[in-house]
């Protein structure tokens, strides 16, 4: 699955986007995707020319996302993210463990396994790889699809695709 | 120690405008991103940074749209060769919108 049909599927967009491609998955059960890092990331834009490698470490915060963005394309599947009164949220993760970091110049890639659906919420597990580095477990990562008017204050937006 | 951070949504915001066109909501993660940000600013010093070792626990509670504030005050205690933090956000109105539980690592450069 490439990028045309990872946006049919996921709300997201730039530069919050966070996953470039889908390399397996099997439905219901596992995805693989991947993003790649590079230098001209939004999140280099204020690092100084003369910093340490360390402060290109590419932040924990996004890998979370692109992770969470991984699991809801293999819950949501294919068709995805459709429902335009709908709203897709992050809710929660237990035991987000960080064992390494990723750089400009590598492809970090998620493994992801839906173990639950309980309503609209989801539960997924999984790890994230640099290469040959594992670079993160994730023990439960959860997030749920919910009605916009129960989200919002605001008169519901129009959705521009 | 305890910790105070605040961070405005900012509709217009590069993040927020693909955080969904037309809709923009604070990304949950950038709670993790403000903590690492004021664990940063608090315990970084020449050569020692905090580095988020393991996210034990996050719960998001409630959204955060533009416009609205996020204020993060964590409990910050010595751990191992770190430190465990314990934080809570809450919006404008009060409202409770995130828990967080996280160990970081004091790493010497």
């Amino acid at each position: 699955m490439e990028l045309p049909q990872i946006q049919l599927a996921l709300p997201q967009r730039y530069p919050l986007l966070l996953v470039d491609r889908v390399l397996t998955v099997q439905p219901g059960q596992m995805i693989e995707t991947c993003k790649a890092i590079t230098a001209t990331e939004p999140c280099y834009a204020g690092v100084a020319a003369t910093a340490p490698l360390a402060d290109y470490a590419y932040p924990v915060s996004l890998l979370i996302e692109s992770f969470g963005q991984s699991a809801a394309l293999l819950w949501l599947g294919a068709d995805g993210f459709s429902a335009h009164d709908s709203v897709l949220l992050f809710v929660g993760a237990r035991n987000y463990r960080v064992e390494g970091h990723a750089y400009p110049g590598d492809v970090v890639r998620h493994v992801v396994r839906l173990e639950q659906v309980v309503a609209d919420t989801a539960f997924a597990s999984g790890e994230s790889w640099a290469g040959e580095r594992r670079i993160a477990t994730i023990g439960s990562l959860m997030a749920a699809c919910r009605p916009r008017q129960a989200v919002a204050t605001v008169p519901q937006a129009q959705t521009t695709n | 120690v305890e910790l105070v951070a605040t961070v405005e949504v900012d509709p217009d915001d590069p993040n927020l405008r693909g955080h969904f066109p037309g809709f923009p909501i604070y990304p949950g993660v950038f709670v993790v991103e403000t903590l690492c940000q004021a664990m940063g600013e608090a315990f970084g010093d020449n050569g020692v940074r905090p580095a988020l070792r393991e996210v034990k626990s996050l719960r998001l509670t409630a959204p955060l749209e533009g416009g609205d504030e996020l204020t993060l005050t964590a409990t910050v205690t010595p751990h191992e060769a770190g430190w465990r933090v314990r934080a809570t956000g809450t919006r404008r109105d009060g409202k409770a919108a995130a828990t967080v539980t996280a160990l970081f690592d004091r790493v010497v450069a």
